[in-house]
């Protein structure tokens, strides 16, 4: 753990180990998000190419698969539900 | 509203995974200042997918990147919605929660729907586009 100061206009210095260990250099982007649980979180910025490849291909369409089975599958249990109570 | 599209979470996988034709039509449209949103449940559906595949941490930086980006806006669930989304499950019995909450949004604001999905093409009024993959 390592303790910093917060300086003018809310500025803090992220320490050299964690910007190594993350690879961030001078001039990179963080997002802070400030978590209903887990209290203020750094994240790593990512471009919009970035953002564009964050998935391979096949993981991409297994989700999408994923996704719709479960919506059906949503329907179907209701449906079951329903005729059950009938 | 007219300037907008609303993308339903299979469309946000494929341009997450760099699918050509959909990052194309993304780009052009943001190129003819159309805007793109997205509900607040497809942020849950992608995550709760994502973090299947990738972890939790993962999770979050990916989706977490995508909401203070500037490609979609999640928007959350107004009570205008509420009340039709409601409607639309009880008259559409092949709808799923998710479904008819982001059918409910597009027919609100009468904008396009971006989808993978096949049987939102069964909803009266419903202007909707089927992305292919």
């Amino acid at each position: 753990m390592t303790v910093v100061n917060i300086t003018n206009h809310g500025r803090i210095t992220i320490p050299s180990e964690i910007r190594k260990k993350y690879g961030w250099n001078d001039g990179d982007k963080v997002i802070i998000i400030d978590h209903p649980l887990e209290g203020i979180k750094i994240l790593p910025f990512l471009s919009d190419d970035r953002l564009e490849s964050v998935l391979d291909e096949n993981t991409g369409k297994k989700i999408i698969e994923t996704i719709s089975k479960e919506r059906q599958k949503e329907i179907e249990n209701e449906k079951n539900r329903l005729y059950k109570e009938l | 509203m007219k300037n907008t599209i609303f993308l339903d979470t299979g469309v946000i996988s494929l341009y997450q995974s760099g699918h050509e034709t959909t990052i194309k039509e993304i780009k052009s449209k943001r190129n003819n200042k159309i805007f793109f949103i997205s509900s607040e449940v497809n942020y849950i559906e992608l995550f709760n997918h994502l973090c299947r595949e990738k972890g939790k941490i993962n999770s979050q930086i990916i989706m977490e990147n995508l909401r203070r980006g500037d490609i979609i806006d999640f928007i959350p669930i107004s009570e205008k919605t509420s009340i039709l989304s409601g409607e639309l499950k009880c008259k559409y019995d092949f709808l799923s929660i998710v479904d008819a909450i982001i059918i409910s949004e597009a027919l609100i604001r009468n904008i396009y729907i971006y989808t993978t999905e096949t049987h939102f093409k069964n909803i009266n009024n419903l202007k909707v586009k089927k992305i292919n993959y």
